[in-house]
């Protein structure tokens, strides 16, 4: 039996103040989507996109709800469109 | 390219995305929605003098910070926006492929988008052209 980790939180470099955006929006994310949730990760995407986040099924319903949870986030912070999604199925990750 | 350009272009690609829904094929009709919405996107920027971005996610970046200044309904837009491109980006550039149901709701979506965006910059034009003549 494989031994996953449940949790892992890691910094590869200096933090910046898009990881607390990040670390916000994941327990946003946890809470309205739980296990569909797969991961979700800063990143440097070829559109412009700077967070991955990885579920088991990119439906109509979930992205909705990611978007949703992305705009609540971004306006408790006041800055639109600070964060660049890229929702992203399991198995194309 | 102008804004009256990317006016015309939106407006062609958006026929073009109804076409390809029409005889279901519903992967090219979700790409074009989304191609008539980039080119409104790019014309709204241009209205309101700023330059738009190459990439996709850096120009929704954009619209949403400018629409947010302008637009009690930019919420409710820019999460429209995001949730065509997230699924534009999916059908075009991995395996998923659109069905039916995905197809129309993308349509749905867009024709919101694209009917407030149209309204939003027609408004922009005719305030610049009213400041022109006063």
């Amino acid at each position: 039996m494989v031994n996953l980790m449940p949790l892992k939180i890691m910094l590869t470099r200096d933090v910046r103040e898009i990881d607390y955006t990040i670390l916000n929006l994941a327990k946003k994310l946890f809470t309205k989507l739980g296990q569909n949730i797969i991961s979700i990760e800063t990143i440097d995407g070829w559109d412009g996109s700077n967070v991955r986040i990885v579920v088991k099924e990119a439906s109509i319903e979930t992205v909705k709800k990611i978007v949703k949870a992305i705009r609540e986030l971004e306006n408790e912070i006041g800055k639109p469109g600070i964060i660049i999604p890229d929702v992203v199925e399991q198995n194309e990750s | 390219m102008s804004l009256r350009r990317y006016l015309l272009k939106s407006e062609v690609l958006l026929r073009e995305a109804d076409l390809d829904l029409h005889n279901n094929c519903f992967n090219k009709a979700i790409s074009a929605y989304w191609s008539s919405i980039e080119a409104l996107l790019r014309a709204f920027l241009l209205a309101i003098k700023k330059s738009p971005p190459e990439r996709a996610g850096k120009l929704i970046s954009l619209v949403s910070k400018e629409l947010k200044k302008i637009d009690p309904y930019a919420d409710h837009i820019v999460a429209s926006i995001n949730q065509v491109y997230i699924h534009r980006r999916n059908i075009e550039h991995r395996s998923k492929l659109a069905d039916p149901r995905l197809a129309k709701y993308i349509a749905e979506l867009s024709r919101i988008i694209i009917n407030h965006m149209r309204k939003i910059i027609s408004a922009l034009i005719s305030e610049t052209n009213s400041a022109i003549w006063h």
